[in-house]
């Protein structure tokens, strides 16, 4: 039957959205995997689709069927990420790598993810080798345990911080993150948006001040806003962001993010405030 | 006021500053709070500012679930707080705000609510919430012709999934 294969690819892609707006996690993902395979004009769009984010997690996705809803080993964490690393290496018709834009680092209790056996660093390397539209690096690491940039294997550690230079990343995010190198972002050639949540910079015993002008289209600090004015404003007094959204929840919170605020009033045009009142 | 600390910032001072969205955490009360520091921002303004949209969200845990206690019994600086979030008084400190939001989520501890009589009705609740809201936004005879959004998001604290959304 050759229902569909005519269709104009706008309505192709009508309908590749509409999977992923109106259905579940795993239900979406499993009619993209058959979009893909249904004819070459579904083919692109399904498998831009299903490439254009991905997750690296120890933990399934929250809507899974129940049997499968459990933590996964670190064995079989290392095994996916495997799997996918080969998987984008295989270049057929179509580079994979081409399609992914966002990549989601969560990082588990053990900070297995992040060791050099897992193979993180490889996607990593092919998305700095080869990408072109990659756009968004976020990383997160356990809510109660923050882990240490300074933990992390010194191959991991370098593709991270290599990826993290790619001209065409646009969105750097993280969350429970502690003493992220200042460098990732003030060495960034183009302007970025950046997110600290529950996050810090490293202390910098005696980093060297800059007066060229950094451009960050906007801003997240959640929480230490005090040290990110310590560790970061004191050494880049010259910041233009236009977003910015901070939370506040005490007093010393609310002078901080106005000293912030006065330093970049010029260029501010959307200001985001998160206020426990109590 | 509701918040024990000020929020030390003049918006005034922000030349092309053309959005500006509160999002106002609230402890257990049971009257509506403006925590004024936090939401007098607005009104604080000198000079005019260019602000054009103004967006409010306020999270807020109640153990009345009546909308007229809920309104009227406030605090003097609550009531004055929400006054001057009329949409005429706004509209003399930010000339060019064209669109007010309101999102009002309202948690209510169910335990209160089990005494009444079974005529409470989540829905009525809602309905009246989300039409008070609304008056105080830009109460009648406001002049101002700006685009008033009020959403209301009423949920029981141990009912997650009984929601109403208006």
């Amino acid at each position: 039957m050759s229902f569909g294969l005519d269709l104009p690819p706008e309505i192709v892609e009508l309908f590749i959205d509409g999977v992923s707006i109106h259905l579940g996690e795993i239900d979406s993902l499993r009619t993209l995997l058959s979009c893909a395979l249904v004819s070459r004009s579904f083919s692109f769009p399904a498998r831009r689709k299903l490439f254009s984010v991905i997750h690296l997690s120890m933990n399934p996705p929250i809507l899974s069927p129940p049997e499968s809803r459990f933590t996964r080993s670190r064995d079989s964490l290392f095994q996916r990420i495997g799997s996918f690393s080969n998987l984008i290496d295989a270049r057929g018709a179509l580079d994979l790598v081409l399609l992914i834009r966002e990549l989601h680092i969560n990082v588990d209790r053990g900070y297995f993810i992040l060791e050099q056996q897992s193979g993180l660093h490889k996607i990593l390397d092919a998305l700095r080798n080869r990408s072109k539209n990659f756009e968004t690096l976020s990383m997160s690491g356990p809510f109660s345990r923050p882990f240490s940039w300074n933990s992390i294997p010194t191959v991991t550690m370098e593709s991270l911080t290599e990826t993290t230079f790619l001209p065409s990343l646009r969105h750097l995010a993280f969350a429970d993150v502690e003493g992220i190198p200042i460098s990732m972002v003030i060495n960034h050639p183009c302007p970025l948006s950046l997110s600290l949540i529950r996050s810090r910079f490293a202390l910098h015993p005696r980093p060297s001040e800059s007066s060229s002008l950094l451009c960050l289209k906007s801003l997240w600090v959640d929480r230490y806003m005090r040290d990110f004015m310590d560790r970061f404003c004191r050494y880049r007094r010259n910041l233009h962001v236009e977003h910015f959204k901070a939370a506040i929840s005490d007093r010393q919170d609310a002078t901080a993010v106005w000293k912030f605020i006065q330093g970049t009033k010029d260029c501010l045009t959307s200001l985001d405030m998160y206020v426990k009142a109590f | 006021m509701g918040s024990s600390f000020r929020i030390p910032i003049d918006i005034g001072t922000l030349p092309d500053l053309r959005c500006l969205r509160l999002q106002l955490q609230c402890p257990k009360s049971n009257t509506l709070i403006a925590s004024g520091h936090v939401l007098w921002l607005p009104n604080s303004a000198n000079p005019p500012t260019k602000i054009e949209v103004l967006q409010i969200i306020v999270d807020s845990i109640t153990t009345v679930p009546d909308s007229r206690t809920f309104f009227c019994n406030g605090e003097a600086d609550d009531q004055t707080t929400w006054d001057a979030l009329h949409s005429d008084a706004l509209r003399e400190k930010h000339p060019r705000l064209r669109k007010i939001t309101l999102n009002f989520n309202l948690e209510i501890v169910p335990a209160e609510c089990d005494d009444r009589d079974g005529t409470f009705s989540l829905l009525d609740l809602s309905h009246h919430l989300a039409s008070d809201l609304r008056v105080l936004l830009a109460p009648p005879g406001a002049t101002s012709r700006i685009d008033i959004s009020v959403s209301l998001d009423v949920v029981f604290e141990s009912q997650r999934l009984n929601r109403v959304v208006i």
